[in-house]
């Protein structure tokens, strides 16, 4: 072989992927030609040192959380199986028994029918009447519960947290408050629910949360954190406490920031 | 995991969830994106019956185009959020922490300078994976994966060593 290795060629040696017809006649070439096996020597150090500034960037696998987080979710998704299927089996059971019932009201003289002729006819034709006009009084509506509040939490980047607030509605509610535990979170109830989250290494961004209520969790381990609302710093962690440094707008034109306990 | 075998996804999942992992944290820069992706694919892998070797690829495959999916929703959510440089003169930062950041922006820059299927042959061959599945996997012809990996190398060393684009960018 007296033409140069390509590349190519040179890239599949090194990386023990050339077919197994080419490779005893590339090796022999690059034993005899010092062009050649300089350029694998080059290919070869710019290989190593690809790798090696990828790898300087690295973090370790969370294998364990990750995993239990997996399990979890497999855990509801067997059981969002098993309730789609008994939701499915119930709809079943009722239109059976729906059609059985109006079969049975088609036959002349069968108990369905007469117990219809007996009971609901009469029943329907009293409330028509004119002196039937007072309906029972409907059942109290039930106070709609409240919904669940949506979040987020994180944990610090290198013991430090930033919360930042974006296009929050005036009339929104922000407490900060210390936690226990090494997680920092978000909660948004009523109508901040609207709001989208995004996270970044020791960063959650919020953004357009509605009038209702932020709740922001910061560790007590946490090394430094802020609270952002609108472009300002409002809550800032000093030593061992919370401190709202400024509110974030004129008063009464802002979201309200207050610590809680 | 064989077919026609029980699958245990926990065993597989310790064997496979690093190296997707570094994968993805490697191209996005984003260590909760790359665990929220590669959890992601590990659930929509559930119920699928298939050797290792090819799960691993099936893995790799789905997690680039979510990755692509979310770049796609984070480009445009970016947009909107007009999200502003980090700041450490207001909020230092360990030393540790800050320098990692910056190795992680760095490389990410770097990466950011290859064509997004240079990058993705880069870093599956960073992962094991052969010419063949790559070539699968980035549509090319097996034959050209040893030159296209070769020219992807040096851009990606060259870019380093110019200081990558000076800044992130975003990738996919």
């Amino acid at each position: 072989m007296n033409r140069h290795l390509a590349e190519g060629t040179l890239q599949a040696l090194l990386d023990g992927e050339l077919p197994p017809g080419e490779r005893p006649a590339a090796e022999a070439h690059l034993a005899g030609c010092g062009e050649c096996a300089a350029a694998a020597r080059e290919l070869r150090a710019v290989n190593e040192r690809a790798a090696a500034i990828l790898a300087g960037g690295d973090v370790a696998a969370p294998v364990a959380q990750a995993q239990m987080s997996l399990r979890a979710r497999r855990a509801r998704q067997r059981q969002g199986h098993w309730g789609d299927a008994r939701k499915a089996l119930l709809r079943a059971a009722v239109l059976v028994l729906a059609l059985a019932g109006v079969a049975a009201a088609a036959v002349p003289g069968s108990p369905v029918r007469d117990w219809l002729v007996q009971t609901v006819l009469p029943a329907r034709k009293a409330t028509l009447a004119p002196d039937a006009r007072r309906a029972p009084a409907p059942p109290p509506r039930q106070a709609d519960a409240p919904a669940a509040p949506t979040g987020i939490s994180i944990r610090p980047d290198g013991g430090a947290v930033r919360v930042v607030l974006t296009r929050a509605n005036p009339r929104l509610q922000v407490t900060a408050r210390l936690v226990d535990g090494d997680r920092a979170g978000v909660l948004a109830r009523g109508r901040a629910m609207s709001a989208r989250f995004r996270t970044a290494p020791g960063r959650i961004e919020v953004v357009d949360a509605g009038a209702g209520e932020i709740e922001v969790e910061i560790p007590r381990a946490a090394r430094s954190a802020t609270v952002e609302v609108n472009g300002r710093v409002s809550v800032a962690k000093d030593g061992d406490s919370l401190r709202v440094l400024a509110p974030a707008g004129a008063p009464g034109e802002g979201p309200a920031v207050r610590v809680g306990g | 995991m064989s077919r026609g075998a029980a699958v245990d996804y926990d065993a597989l999942f310790r064997r496979l969830y690093p190296s997707l992992f570094r994968y993805l944290h490697r191209l996005t820069g984003e260590a909760d994106a790359a665990d929220d992706i590669a959890q992601e694919s590990f659930v929509r892998l559930l119920g699928r019956d298939m050797p290792e070797d090819e799960a691993r690829l099936w893995l790799f495959t789905v997690a680039t185009n979510l990755f692509r999916d979310g770049a796609r929703t984070r480009k445009r959510r970016e947009r909107l959020l007009q999200v502003r440089p980090w700041t450490p003169a207001a909020l230092p930062r360990p030393d540790e922490a800050a320098e990692r950041a910056a190795t992680v922006k760095a490389v990410r820059g770097a990466l950011g300078t290859l064509a997004e299927r240079d990058r993705q042959m880069l870093l599956m061959r960073e992962e094991g994976f052969r010419y063949d599945e790559i070539a699968k996997v980035v549509g090319v012809a097996p034959g050209s994966v040893g030159t296209l990996l070769a020219r992807a190398a040096r851009r990606f060393v060259a870019a380093w060593d110019n200081g990558g684009d000076d800044g992130e960018q975003a990738l996919g």
